[in-house]
C-alpha cells in the first residue's frame, strides 16, 4: 500500500495536477561543510547547541563610500530623533547601537521563512565590529538565535533598513517557533522612514542600494542580487556548494557598513551640517513643522524661498505660509500669498488662502471676491482634472455666491 | 381570515391553478418547547438578554449550551430562524466574563455574514461584557486595526480563506490567539461539502496543529442547516467525536406547501411554460393582497427579470417606492442592510433573490416564499421555504419547476420531497491533492515529525515526495519548509487545483477579472467564441490564452448558447470495489483525457441547431474517481449493439442530473461516460466521474445507493411525456437515436431487476 501512494503521487505530478518546486536541480548528498572563512570563523557554544558566526573588525578611520565609520561618534539622538518622528530617540547613541540585518530564505516573512544570516554591527573601542550568524544546519536554529539574543539583549538600541517591517517580526517568529521568548529592543531606529522622509522627492528612490550610489558615494562590483539569495542557500544545504554563499555574506558586510554610513549622513542632515540641495531644508522643514517645532520650521523654510527652483520655491512659500497661518500670524502669511499671487502659480490655493484671509480678516469682500473669481476663470480655462476639496469647481462657485451675498449685504440692500 | 388564508382559499377554488398543483402539502403549527436559563450562566448576561426579550431558551438552545458546557464538540441543526447564534454567543460570552483573557475564533463563509455577527455580539454583549473586542478579520480590515485584533480580539470573526492565506502562515503574529483559544464556531457548515469541504477540513488540520503546537485544545461548536448527516460531516471537518443537536424546539406557524409544475404546452418537445411567468403571476397577486413575500431564483438574471415584471405590475406614482426590491451577492453591504432591516420592519413588501438570502442573514419571517426551479438540494429547499413562517398564522411555500430533469423528478414525485431526509453532505479531505495542497502549507506552518499524522492520515509518503521536490528539507527526523514561496497564495480553497483560467471583461477600457475556472473545464465552457454566462449576463470569449491560463471575454447580448463537444477517453487506473452479478459494478481510480474538437450554437428556446466551429485546444489529463457499470452479454437479453449504445448515450444524459438528487451537489460535478466495448471490462459500460481531480466522493457513494439512483432515472423517464426522448429526460432524441429512450429503459430494467 505504500507504494501506492507514491506512484500516485508522481502520476499526479506527472500530468501537473500537482507541483513541486520550481527549481531543477537535483539534490546530491551533502558534503562536509568547507570552511568558509578561515581565520575570522569559530563556533560557539549555547545550552541549545553550537552555532557558527564570523567576526571582521574594520578600524573606525576606515571610509565606506565617502564617510569614514569612526563619524557615528559624532552622531546625536537629538538630531535622529526628527527624521524618524520617534522623541524616545533623542537618548538613542550611535556608538552604542546594535546594527541590524539579516538574509533569509523568501521575503514573505510567514512561518516557513528561515534566517539564515544574522548581520551585526556595533563600535567597540576603536573598531568596527561586524558580527554574521550563519545556520550551518535547520538544527542549530535554536543555539543561533539563543547566543544572537544573548548579544542583542546586551543593547537598549538597535539601528535596522527597514526592520520595523520585516527583520524585527521575523526574528521574533523564529524566536517563537524555537521556543524562545521573543526580544523586542527598547529603541529602534528605523533608516528606511527616515531616509524617505529626507531624500524621496529629490532622489525618488531611497532603496539602500540606491542611496549608496546616489548619496553614500559606494558602488558595488558583482553584487548578488536579492532574488538570487535564496537559491544560495538552498543549493549550500541541498548540495554543499559554497562559492555564491561567499556572495552573500559579503552583500550583507556591504549592507551593514551602508546602515552605519547613512546613519550619519541622516544625522548630519537632520542637524543641518553641511546640506547641499535646497530640498533637503524643504525635507527639514517640513518635518519640523510636523512635529510643532514651528521656528526652526520657518528657519529652515526660509532659506529656500529664493533658491532658484521655482518649483521648490513655491512649495516653501506655501508652506510658510500656512504655518503662519496656522500660528496666526496674518499679516505674514497674507504677504506670503500676495508673493505667492506675483508668480501666477498652477495651484490655485493662495487664491483661495487670500480670498478667506480678506472674507473673515479684514471683512474686504470685494477683494475676496475678485480673488475667487480670478480662480474660478483659470479653473474653467485650464482643462485638466478639476481639483477636489476647496478648490473644487463646486467649491469654488458656493464660495463666490457667498461672497455675493455679503457683498449686497454690506452695500446695504 | 388573514389576507393569505383568503388567496390560498381563492386558489383552490381555480381549478386551472389546481390542474398545476402536484401537491398541497399542510404542515402543522407546532408550539414552542422551552427551557429556563441554566444556573451556571452569568446574571449580567441573564439581565442583558432579558433586555432584548428574551426570557426563556428554546429547548434546543439550552441543550447545545448545556453540551458545552460539558466540554463536548457540539453541532447543531436548525432551520432558519430558530436562534442558532445564541447557542454558541452565550457560551463564549459566559467564558468570556468569567476568563477575561479568552479567545475564540469564529468562521463563517461569508464577509457579509461576519458582518452581522459582530454587530449581533456587540449588541448583546455590549452591555454585559463593556471590554468585550469583537472583530471581523478579513481583507476588508483597516491597516491599522490589524494589530490590535491580534492583540487583543476577545472574538476574532472571519472566514476559512482568510484563515488559510492570512491567519495560520503567520501564526506567531497571534500568538495571543492561539494560546488562549478556546472556542472555534463554524456555522454553515453544511456549505463545506465538496472540494470547498475538503479544503476547510484540511485548514481545520492545520488550525488544530497550531494549537496544539500552543498547547491549547479548543472546542467546536457548529451550525448547520438540516442535512441527513450532520454528526457525520462535523465529525469528518474537525476530526473529533460530535454531540449532534437536531431538535427544534422553536414555534412554527402552520405551513402551506405547494409543489407546481407549469403545463405543458409542446408536447412533441415536451416543453412547458416558463417557470418564470407563473412565478410572476403568483407574486404579482401575493403583493397585491400585501403579503409580505420573498421569491428565490436561481440566476442573477431572474432576479433582476422579475424585479422588472414586477415592478412593471405595480402602478406606482413617480416619487413613490415600489416597496420591491432585489438582493443577491453582488450588492453594496449598505444596500444589503437597508433591505434587511426594511424586510424587517415590513416596509419592504417583496424581495427577489438569487440563494444568497438563504444563508442565515436575520431578514425577520416573511409571509410567503416562491421559488422559481428546484434549489438543487432538498436541504436548500426547507431552507428558502424556511424563510416564510411567522410564529402564528398561516405561512406559505410554493415550488415552481422549471423543464430540467431533477425539477419534474422532483415536482413529479411530491412523495420523495416530504417522505425523504435531506441528503447527505460529501466531503473527502483525503482527496490526494487537496490533501497533499495542505501539507505543504501545514509544513510551512510548523515542520512535520517523521511519523506525525495529519488529521487521521500518515502522511509520510507526502512529505518524502515533497522531499524529493526539493520543497522540504529533511533533518534529524523532521521535514523543514525550504522554498522561496509562499503555498497558500496558491491554492484556492474553492477549486481542487492550483491552476485556474481567470476570466477577464475586456468590454470597459479597464479590463477586470470576472471569473476563474478550472482549468480542466475551461476547454468546454470558455473556448474561443463560447458563449459564458456569469451573473445572469452574457459574455463571448474572444481570445483564450490557454499558457497563461487567461480567458478575454466580451459582454454580448444574443439570442443563443453554445454547447461543445466533448471527446473523453476514460482508462481504468485502478479498482477500490467491485461486484459481480447480473450486471457488474465497481468504483475506483481513472485516469481521464478530455478533448473538445468542436462547438456548437444553439438557439434559447427552440433549442435549433444554428451553427457551429471548431476548437484548437490541446488534450487535457485529470485523475479522478468514478463509479462504473458493465452489462455482460447474458444480461442484455437479444438487444442489439445499435440499441445498446443508444441506451447508454441516453443514461449518461439522464443519470448525473439524477444522481445528483442524492449527492448534494451540482449536477455538473458529475459526468458520465459511456464506452460500448470498453477497454477496461469488454463489455458496454456506463461510467459515472467526479469531475474534480482527486473526486470528492461521489464515486463511492455512488456504489453504495446505486439502485436508488437508477431507480429514480427509471421514473423520469417513465414520466416524461415526450415521446422519443427530450432534454428533460434522456436528452433529444437527434442525440441519442430515434428510441434512445425506450432503449434507456431497457437498460434501466436490467439494472433494477
Amino acid at each position: 500500500m505504500s507504494g501506492e501512494i507514491r506512484s500516485r503521487l508522481q502520476r499526479l505530478r506527472s500530468t501537473g495536477e500537482l507541483h513541486g518546486s520550481s527549481s531543477a536541480k537535483p539534490p546530491q548528498p551533502v558534503l562536509r561543510r568547507a570552511f568558509l572563512f578561515p581565520g575570522e570563523e569559530r563556533i560557539e557554544e549555547t545550552a541549545a547547541g553550537s552555532c557558527y558566526l564570523r567576526e571582521l573588525r574594520f578600524p573606525l578611520h576606515k571610509y565606506h563610500g565617502n564617510t569614514p565609520l569612526g563619524k557615528l561618534l559624532d552622531c546625536r539622538g537629538s538630531a535622529l530623533a526628527l527624521p524618524a518622528k520617534d522623541q524616545s530617540l533623542t537618548a538613542l547613541n550611535p556608538s552604542r547601537s546594535l546594527f541590524l540585518d539579516i538574509e533569509t530564505t523568501g521575503l514573505s516573512g510567514g512561518t516557513g521563512t528561515w534566517i539564515f544570516l544574522i548581520g551585526l554591527g556595533w563600535v567597540a573601542q576603536d573598531e568596527f565590529i561586524l558580527r554574521q550568524y550563519f545556520l550551518r544546519h535547520p538544527r542549530e536554529e535554536k543555539a543561533m538565535l539563543a547566543h544572537f539574543t544573548g548579544l542583542m539583549e546586551k543593547y537598549t538600541d538597535v539601528v535596522t533598513f527597514n526592520g520595523r517591517v520585516f527583520d524585527l517580526p521575523l526574528i521574533a517568529t523564529r524566536q517563537i517557533l524555537t521556543g524562545l521568548i521573543p526580544t523586542k529592543p527598547e529603541r529602534h531606529l528605523d533608516l528606511l522612514p527616515c531616509s524617505r522622509r529626507l531624500w524621496k522627492e529629490r532622489l525618488g528612490s531611497c532603496s539602500l542600494r540606491f542611496l549608496e550610489e546616489n548619496l553614500l558615494g559606494f558602488q558595488r562590483h558583482d553584487d548578488i542580487p536579492g532574488w538570487e539569495i535564496p537559491s544560495v542557500y538552498f543549493n549550500y544545504l541541498r548540495r554543499g556548494e559554497t562559492a555564491r554563499l561567499r556572495s552573500v555574506f559579503h552583500h550583507n558586510v556591504l549592507d551593514i557598513l551602508s546602515m552605519a554610513a547613512l546613519l550619519t549622513r541622516v544625522a548630519e542632515t537632520a542637524a543641518e551640517k553641511e546640506l547641499e540641495y535646497p530640498a533637503d531644508y524643504y525635507s527639514l522643514g517640513k518635518l519640523y513643522s510636523e512635529a510643532g517645532e514651528t521656528e526652526s520650521a520657518i528657519r529652515c523654510l526660509g532659506r529656500i524661498i529664493s533658491c532658484g527652483d521655482r518649483k521648490l520655491e513655491h512649495t516653501a512659500l506655501l508652506q510658510l505660509s500656512l504655518i503662519y497661518k496656522r500660528l496666526q500670524r496674518w499679516t505674514e502669511a497674507a504677504a506670503l500669498w500676495r508673493k505667492l499671487l506675483e508668480r501666477q502659480p498652477h495651484d490655485l490655493t493662495a487664491y483661495i488662502e487670500l480670498a478667506k484671509y480678506y472674507e473673515h480678516k479684514t471683512g474686504e469682500y470685494e477683494k475676496a471676491f475678485a480673488l475667487t473669481s480670478q480662480a474660478l476663470q483659470r479653473t474653467r480655462r485650464r482643462n485638466f482634472a478639476p481639483a477636489a476639496g476647496e478648490l473644487s469647481l463646486p467649491a469654488l462657485q458656493h464660495r463666490l455666491s457667498r461672497l455675493q451675498r455679503k457683498l449686497k449685504v454690506s452695500q446695504g440692500e | 381570515m388573514s389576507r393569505l388564508e383568503k388567496l390560498l382559499a381563492q386558489w383552490k377554488e381555480n381549478p386551472r391553478f389546481m390542474a398545476n398543483v402536484t401537491r398541497w402539502e399542510v404542515i402543522p403549527a407546532r408550539e414552542g418547547s422551552y427551557c429556563d436559563f441554566p444556573p451556571w450562566l452569568n446574571s449580567r448576561l441573564k439581565e442583558a438578554l432579558i433586555e432584548h426579550g428574551i426570557h426563556r431558551l428554546y429547548s434546543h438552545q439550552a441543550s447545545a449550551v448545556e453540551a458545552v458546557n460539558r466540554e463536548e464538540n457540539v453541532v447543531v441543526v436548525t432551520p432558519t430562524a430558530s436562534g442558532k447564534t445564541l447557542c454558541y454567543n452565550l457560551p463564549v460570552l459566559n467564558t468570556i466574563m468569567a476568563e477575561p483573557e479568552t479567545r475564540a475564533l469564529y468562521l463563517f463563509p461569508t464577509k457579509a455574514l461576519s458582518q452581522d455577527q459582530v454587530a449581533e455580539l456587540r449588541e448583546l454583549g455590549g452591555g454585559a461584557c463593556p471590554n468585550l473586542n469583537a472583530y471581523t478579520y478579513d481583507g476588508d480590515t483597516e491597516p491599522g486595526l490589524r494589530q490590535s485584533i491580534r492583540r487583543a480580539g476577545n472574538i476574532v470573526v472571519t472566514n476559512p480563506d482568510m484563515l488559510h492565506s492570512a491567519i495560520l502562515p503567520h501564526h506567531t503574529k497571534w500568538i495571543k490567539l492561539f494560546q488562549n483559544l478556546k472556542f472555534v464556531v463554524i456555522d454553515e457548515m453544511h456549505q463545506y461539502r465538496g472540494v470547498f469541504g475538503s479544503h476547510v477540513a484540511n485548514v481545520i488540520r492545520r488550525l488544530k496543529r497550531i494549537c496544539r503546537f500552543y498547547g491549547a485544545a479548543p472546542q467546536f461548536i457548529l451550525c448547520s442547516a438540516t442535512i441527513a448527516n450532520p454528526g457525520e460531516l462535523a465529525r469528518l471537518l474537525i476530526g473529533e467525536p460530535v454531540t449532534a443537536i437536531i431538535e427544534n424546539g422553536a414555534p412554527r406557524a402552520e405551513k402551506h406547501f405547494i409543489f407546481y409544475n407549469p403545463p405543458v404546452v409542446n408536447r412533441e418537445l415536451g416543453l412547458r411554460r416558463s417557470s418564470l411567468l407563473e412565478v410572476r403571476r403568483m407574486a404579482a397577486e401575493l403583493v397585491a393582497s400585501n403579503i409580505q413575500t420573498i421569491i428565490f431564483t436561481r440566476s442573477r438574471l431572474g432576479v433582476e427579470l422579475l424585479l422588472t415584471y414586477l415592478q412593471g405590475g405595480l402602478k406606482v406614482k413617480p416619487g413613490e417606492d415600489s416597496g420591491i426590491r432585489g438582493y443577491r451577492g453582488g450588492y453594496l453591504p449598505g444596500e444589503r442592510r437597508a433591505i434587511e432591516a426594511g424586510l424587517r420592519r415590513g416596509t419592504i413588501k417583496a424581495v427577489v433573490s438569487t440563494n444568497a438570502l438563504e444563508l442565515g442573514i436575520d431578514i425577520g419571517q416573511l409571509e410567503a416564499c416562491i421559488m422559481n426551479g428546484y434549489p438543487g438540494s432538498i436541504a436548500s429547499t426547507w431552507q428558502q421555504a424556511g424563510r416564510a413562517g411567522r410564529r402564528s398564522g398561516v405561512s406559505l411555500a410554493v415550488l415552481v419547476a422549471n423543464s430540467e430533469p431533477l425539477n419534474q423528478y422532483m415536482v413529479s414525485n411530491p412523495d420523495y420531497f416530504f417522505g425523504r431526509t435531506p441528503e447527505r453532505a460529501l466531503a473527502n479531505p483525503d482527496n490526494l491533492i487537496i490533501l497533499t495542497n495542505h501539507v505543504r502549507c501545514a509544513a510551512f506552518e510548523l515542520p512535520f515529525d517523521e511519523d506525525e499524522l495529519f488529521g487521521e492520515a500518515p502522511v509520510r509518503e507526502i512529505l518524502d515526495f515533497l522531499e524529493e521536490e526539493q520543497v522540504l528539507y529533511k533533518s534529524e527526523g523532521r521535514y523543514h519548509w525550504m522554498e522561496d514561496a509562499y503555498p497558500a497564495e496558491e491554492i484556492s480553497l474553492r477549486s481542487a487545483t492550483r491552476e485556474n483560467v481567470v476570466i477577464v471583461d475586456i468590454t470597459d477600457p479597464q479590463p477586470k477579472v470576472i471569473g476563474e475556472i478550472d482549468r480542466f473545464s475551461a476547454p468546454m465552457l470558455v473556448h474561443e467564441e463560447a458563449i459564458y454566462m456569469h451573473g445572469g449576463r452574457q459574455y463571448q470569449v474572444e481570445r483564450l490564452d490557454f499558457a497563461e491560463k487567461k480567458a478575454f471575454v466580451r459582454r454580448v447580448d444574443v439570442n443563443y448558447f453554445t454547447d461543445a463537444n466533448l471527446a473523453v477517453d476514460l482508462k481504468v487506473l485502478d479498482i477500490f470495489k467491485e461486484e459481480g452479478g447480473p450486471v457488474r459494478r465497481a468504483w475506483g481510480e481513472v485516469r481521464i483525457n478530455a478533448l473538445v474538437s468542436m462547438f456548437k450554437k444553439i438557439r434559447f428556446h427552440s433549442h435549433e441547431n444554428i451553427g457551429a466551429g471548431p476548437v484548437n485546444l490541446p488534450e487535457s489529463e485529470m485523475h479522478t474517481t468514478a463509479f462504473w457499470i458493465s452489462f455482460p452479454a447474458a444480461s442484455l437479453g437479444g438487444m442489439t449493439p445499435a440499441a445498446v449504445e443508444e441506451g447508454l448515450a441516453g443514461l449518461a444524459n439522464l443519470v448525473p442530473q439524477v444522481a445528483s438528487l442524492f449527492l448534494m451537489g451540482d449536477p455538473r460535478d458529475l459526468r458520465a461516460v459511456c464506452q460500448v466495448k470498453a477497454p477496461f471490462t469488454g463489455l458496454p459500460t456506463l461510467f459515472l466521474y467526479d469531475n474534480f481531480p482527486g473526486g470528492v466522493g461521489y464515486s463511492s457513494e455512488i456504489y453504495g445507493i446505486y439502485r436508488d439512483i437508477f431507480q429514480a432515472a427509471r421514473q423520469v423517464a417513465l414520466n416524461c411525456r415526450c415521446s422519443d426522448g427530450c432534454p428533460s429526460c434522456v436528452g433529444p432524441s437527434h442525440q441519442v437515436g430515434a428510441h434512445g429512450k425506450t432503449h434507456a429503459l431497457q437498460l434501466l430494467e436490467v439494472i433494477l431487476s
